[in-house]
């Protein structure tokens, strides 16, 4: 027998065996480019890497804890929130426009997340404790989102809080029954589910935007 | 009996289609891998850490105006700290090397984005606007890089340079005018993100520069496509 023949039925079996594994392969390929498209098309899967909508914080140190009087009556910890996305907002009740503006932002990113809106929790700090009690804080955030909390500390907690995370605030007076106003840093902080400062929005940032970066973080 | 196929030679000799697709396959990793290798050994890119947020607050400077962390958002600005009795034997830093490094700024400092000098007085309950005004008289404070002595409740002032900055500084009980703390001067970019820290009492002038023009490339180029390769940098990459 001539030795050529011998190697024929060899080739013959890679053959089938590379047609075997293509077919695997596509069929694995085919199968998982389903699965992609699905979450693409419901805005659960982006092709481009995460370029967040806000400032974009790598601190090495989770934020450190901290507890106040929430809208419901109870003294809550930051830590309490830890598995959840929170995003923290420094306002106030008597705000004219920046804080309900924002808040119907977050209102609206809560919305487009849909069920995995409960992975996130939105809190706003407020810079007026003298007026901001935690029922009129209650009161207030209700107007926007029922799963909205408030938290109101004495002007030490807010101090040390806010001066960490970088948050100014300082009263100014006006004419008028309000007496006097709340000039504050408007931004958004949003904290991932391990307690680490992520990301920063300046006011402005849209409901949409934020949801995007949110599905990321719920993802992570 | 069977019949046996004779050899034929084109059998043999062609490519197969898999032998192909592993060749493309194979350059299509090795190239992602040397672009990978590239990007981190001749680091096109490179990036300060985006250490913390910059504490936010509500002081006021050495004339009397009000000064916040907001004046301060688009500039860069470099925050060192000592206060109006600071002497070479009391204070790691004094009045008279800020006003060096002040000069130092004005010259040398880039001018594609704003820079600004502060010092926070450590030495609050002391240090009134009047008296700091006083204390410097004299000092040429204007310039390219404008420089602002600060001061406040000292217990806001606590807050943002211990918890804040994170620089300890404590009266000395045998004189309580003598303020005891470390040599610190902190790189806050335009957003307001602590990225560089000198331990020193006056930053190297070298470090410095190559640290605010660092900052300076990354706020104009970081756009369009090119964030994704500062993000990348931020990420994968060795901080200088």
């Amino acid at each position: 027998m001539s030795p050529l023949t011998t190697s024929e039925p060899i080739a013959h079996r890679r053959h089938q065996r590379w047609v075997l594994f293509l077919a695997i392969a596509f069929l694995v390929l085919g199968l998982w480019g389903g699965w992609v498209a699905i979450r693409f098309a419901t805005g659960k899967l982006s092709f481009a890497p995460p370029i967040f909508h806000g400032l974009t914080l790598q601190s090495p140190e989770q934020v450190a804890d901290f507890s106040m009087m929430s809208s419901t009556g109870e003294t809550v910890h930051l830590a309490d929130y830890r598995g959840r996305v929170t995003l923290l907002y420094f306002g106030y009740t008597f705000c004219p426009d920046v804080c309900p503006a924002t808040l119907l932002e977050l209102r609206e990113a809560r919305k487009m997340l849909g069920r995995e809106a409960d992975d996130i929790q939105v809190i706003m700090i407020t810079v007026d404790p003298a007026r901001d009690t935690p029922a009129k804080l209650q009161q207030y955030l209700a107007q926007f989102d029922d799963s909205f909390i408030g938290l109101s500390g004495t002007a030490d907690e807010l101090l040390a809080v806010s001066t960490q995370l970088g948050i100014y605030y300082q009263a100014r007076e006006i004419d008028g029954p309000a007496e006097y106003l709340m000039d504050h840093t408007a931004a958004v902080l949003t904290i991932d589910k391990e307690g680490y400062l992520r990301i920063m929005y300046p006011f402005g940032v849209s409901g949409g935007d934020i949801a995007a970066d949110l599905n990321y973080l719920i993802q992570e | 009996m069977l019949p046996t196929a004779t050899a034929d030679a084109s059998n043999l000799s062609a490519p197969s289609a898999p032998l192909w697709v592993g060749r493309v396959l194979y350059t299509f990793i090795a190239l992602v891998l040397g672009l990978v290798i590239w990007f981190a050994v001749w680091q096109p890119i490179t990036v300060l850490p985006r250490i913390r947020l910059a504490p936010g607050y509500g002081l006021v400077n050495e004339q009397g105006q009000p000064a916040t962390s907001e004046d301060v958002r688009g500039r860069l600005t470099l925050y060192t700290f000592a206060h109006s009795q600071c002497t070479a034997a009391t204070c790691p830093q004094t009045t008279a090397q800020l006003a060096d490094l002040h000069h130092w700024l004005n010259a040398n400092a880039p001018t594609e984005l704003p820079v600004t000098l502060l010092t926070i007085s450590l030495h609050a309950e002391h240090d009134t606007p009047e008296v700091l005004a006083d204390h410097l008289a004299g000092q040429e404070m204007a310039g390219p890089v404008a420089w602002h002595y600060l001061t406040g409740d000292p217990q806001r002032i606590r807050y943002v340079v211990g918890g804040g900055f994170k620089l300890y500084f404590a009266a000395d009980p045998a004189a309580p005018d003598h303020i005891r703390f470390d040599p610190r001067a902190v790189l806050v970019d335009a957003d307001g993100i602590i990225r560089a820290e000198y331990r020193t009492a006056v930053p190297d002038p070298t470090l410095l520069e190559r640290d605010l023009n660092l900052l300076v490339t990354e706020a104009q180029n970081s756009k369009g496509f090119w964030k994704y390769g500062y993000e990348a940098a931020h990420l994968f990459v060795c901080y200088p």
